[in-house]
């Protein structure tokens, strides 16, 4: 186990009001329509393979793993991660759009016919569930609704995850309207590229008291 | 630092108690049955595993019903510090459900924050606590996460609450998966056809050891380890080979120090469907060094009750250790032979009170514990 070991956040990725970026290599860039964020990332590099899948997501799960995309490149190519990355999701309304948009849709059919597709996005968990697909996260996943509405709660409960030796890195990852903010939390070596969250979070350009 | 498990309780469709649900299991009778409280024509199956006097027509949410009396018979000896942790997939979805069915927009009601403020008000906690949400592994990784706190010293009482109510939100989205099995939930069995929902809620106290010795509390259990991966590759299948499962269970008993020839029984996930039960097998026979140890699941008895359900197995997990018996998988006629040798129609005698418990959910999510009884 790593307890006592300093947690670094080594990575960070942003989408904001008609921006986004990369924390740690300064990186802020325009978009017009958030529709065709996930084609632009690709391009830039930040998402690999096939766009396929996403036309499925709905607007949580496509902001979460844009910003995870971002936040995963933003990681240094030679800062070692030993062990398996996991992932836990935060919001404040958890799955609320998604669970009202399955259940008009099953009462919009008379009742006699729910869809599937809109039913596996009715959990909290979802859209980390679709991030840790397209990423190949293979560790710890879960969704969490914070007390105090603070991300920064959400990335000591994921911090857990590193001193417990469950997983060598953790990416955290928040929504909140259409923002949305993951950073890569890793146990520390002290480096120059390791960052604060508070750091991360300003470099970020997003505001709201929900990114504290 | 040990994680002692110093007090918990639950209801089922069984019944109130964990005396209640013991007996149910070791009858080997399925308290599944047709329901009533939505009309089912149109879906694969009529059948649930619900909780006597819950009423979706009733003032107070389903979940809160169920939590209510517990609430009550606890609230003395729960400690108002202890960090509460609630684990659940929907909460209250009828708040939705009423309110998309009246046309309305405000169905913020539904959201878990407010059942879990409600639960801290309710049990007189004076600390924030926090929801999380892991599909059918939610409760699982509560413990965990909540045995990370005990054992960081980041907390010393730590309040784990899990419920889902069998509703037609929710079984129309199963449905609408053809995860149901028309008859009933037959978990192992070689003609298996699907889960069954079931309801229930609960809670486990932990407690860090010197604060369980300073307060004269009897531990009932003990969270040794856990173990949470992904499989990472689709929405609602799980890796066939259990190869994600397996890791998790690995990561347990590293993490409890354990060799896996202590084990002495697993309560499973074991939900009926054809891929989670063969991939459950699959994976414990991965696991090197781990025996053939008699393999139950719940399931075919309670149905599956979602976020509540690792915590009820939890419950059952340390009741089994202390009888040293293993309950039947009931519902089971004739085992699948991938789980033959694993799992069994009557009730089986235990050499060891550490168990492990596995759950599963959507997403790929995996979760283990060892537990001791």
């Amino acid at each position: 186990m790593n307890r006592g070991s300093r947690i670094d956040v080594v990575g960070g990725g942003w989408i904001g009001h008609g921006a986004w970026g990369c924390c740690r290599r300064q990186i802020h860039l325009e978009y017009l329509d958030a529709g065709t964020l996930p084609a632009a990332l690709q391009r830039f590099g930040a998402i690999n393979g096939s766009l396929k899948s996403w036309a499925r997501f709905d607007r949580i799960s496509s902001q979460v793993c844009c910003a995870v995309g971002l936040a995963l490149y933003d990681v240094p190519a030679d800062r070692p991660i030993a062990g398996d990355i996991g992932i836990v999701g935060a919001n404040i309304e958890g799955a609320l759009n998604a669970n009202i948009d399955f259940f008009r849709d099953y009462i919009g059919s008379g009742r006699q016919g729910a869809r599937g597709s809109l039913f596996v996005q009715t959990l909290p968990s979802s859209p980390v569930s679709q991030a840790s697909i397209q990423f190949r996260l293979c560790g710890p996943q879960y969704h969490v609704t914070p007390a105090t509405n603070r991300l920064s709660e959400v990335v000591a409960a994921a911090a857990l995850s590193l001193t417990d030796g469950d997983a060598g890195a953790m990416v955290v990852v928040g929504t909140y309207g259409s923002e949305a903010l993951a950073v890569v939390l890793a146990t520390g070596t002290g480096s120059a590229d390791a960052r604060s969250l508070d750091v991360m979070i300003r470099e970020s350009g997003l505001t709201h008291p929900w990114w504290r | 630092m040990k994680v002692l498990i110093v007090q918990g309780d639950v209801v089922t469709a069984y019944g109130r108690g964990l005396d209640a649900l013991w007996a149910g299991l070791l009858s080997a009778k399925t308290a599944i049955r047709p329901i009533s409280r939505f009309p089912t024509g149109h879906f694969q199956t009529s059948l649930a595993a619900t909780v006597d006097d819950v009423d979706p027509a009733k003032p107070e949410s389903m979940v809160m019903q169920m939590l209510r009396p517990i609430i009550a018979q606890s609230s003395s000896s729960i400690p108002s510090d202890a960090q509460l942790i609630l684990a659940s997939t929907v909460g209250e979805i009828e708040w939705l459900q009423r309110e998309v069915e009246a046309g309305g927009h405000g169905a913020v009601r539904s959201c878990l924050r407010f059942l879990q403020r409600t639960l801290e008000r309710s049990w007189g906690l004076d600390r924030d606590g926090i929801t999380v949400s892991a599909a059918c592994a939610s409760s699982t990784i509560a413990i965990a996460h909540g045995a990370g706190l005990v054992r960081s010293g980041a907390c010393d009482a730590v309040l784990v609450v899990g419920c889902d109510a069998v509703s037609e939100f929710v079984f129309a989205g199963f449905s609408s998966l053809l995860a149901l099995d028309p008859l009933m939930a037959r978990p192992f069995d070689r003609h298996r056809a699907g889960l069954t929902l079931g309801e229930a809620a609960g809670y486990v106290l932990l407690m860090s050891e010197p604060r369980a010795r300073r307060e004269g509390r009897q531990a009932i259990g003990e969270v040794c380890g856990w173990g949470l991966t992904s499989d990472a590759v689709h929405m609602t299948g799980p890796l066939r080979d259990g190869s994600g499962l397996a890791r998790a269970m690995r990561k347990a008993l590293a993490m409890a120090e354990m060799e896996p020839s202590r084990i002495g029984s697993i309560v499973a996930h074991g939900t009926g469907t054809p891929y989670n039960d063969a991939m459950e097998i699959r994976a414990f026979k991965a696991v090197r060094g781990l025996d053939i140890v008699p393999t139950y699941s719940i399931k075919g008895g309670t149905g599956h009750t979602l976020g509540a359900t690792g915590l009820v197995e939890t419950l059952v997990a340390l009741r089994s250790a202390r009888e040293r018996l293993a309950p039947p998988s009931v519902n089971l006629l004739e085992c699948d032979d991938e789980a033959s040798g694993w799992v069994h129609r009557d009730a089986q005698p235990l050499g060891s009170r550490l168990v492990v418990s596995t759950n599963s959910g959507f997403g790929g999510i995996n979760a283990a514990l060892v537990l001791s009884g």
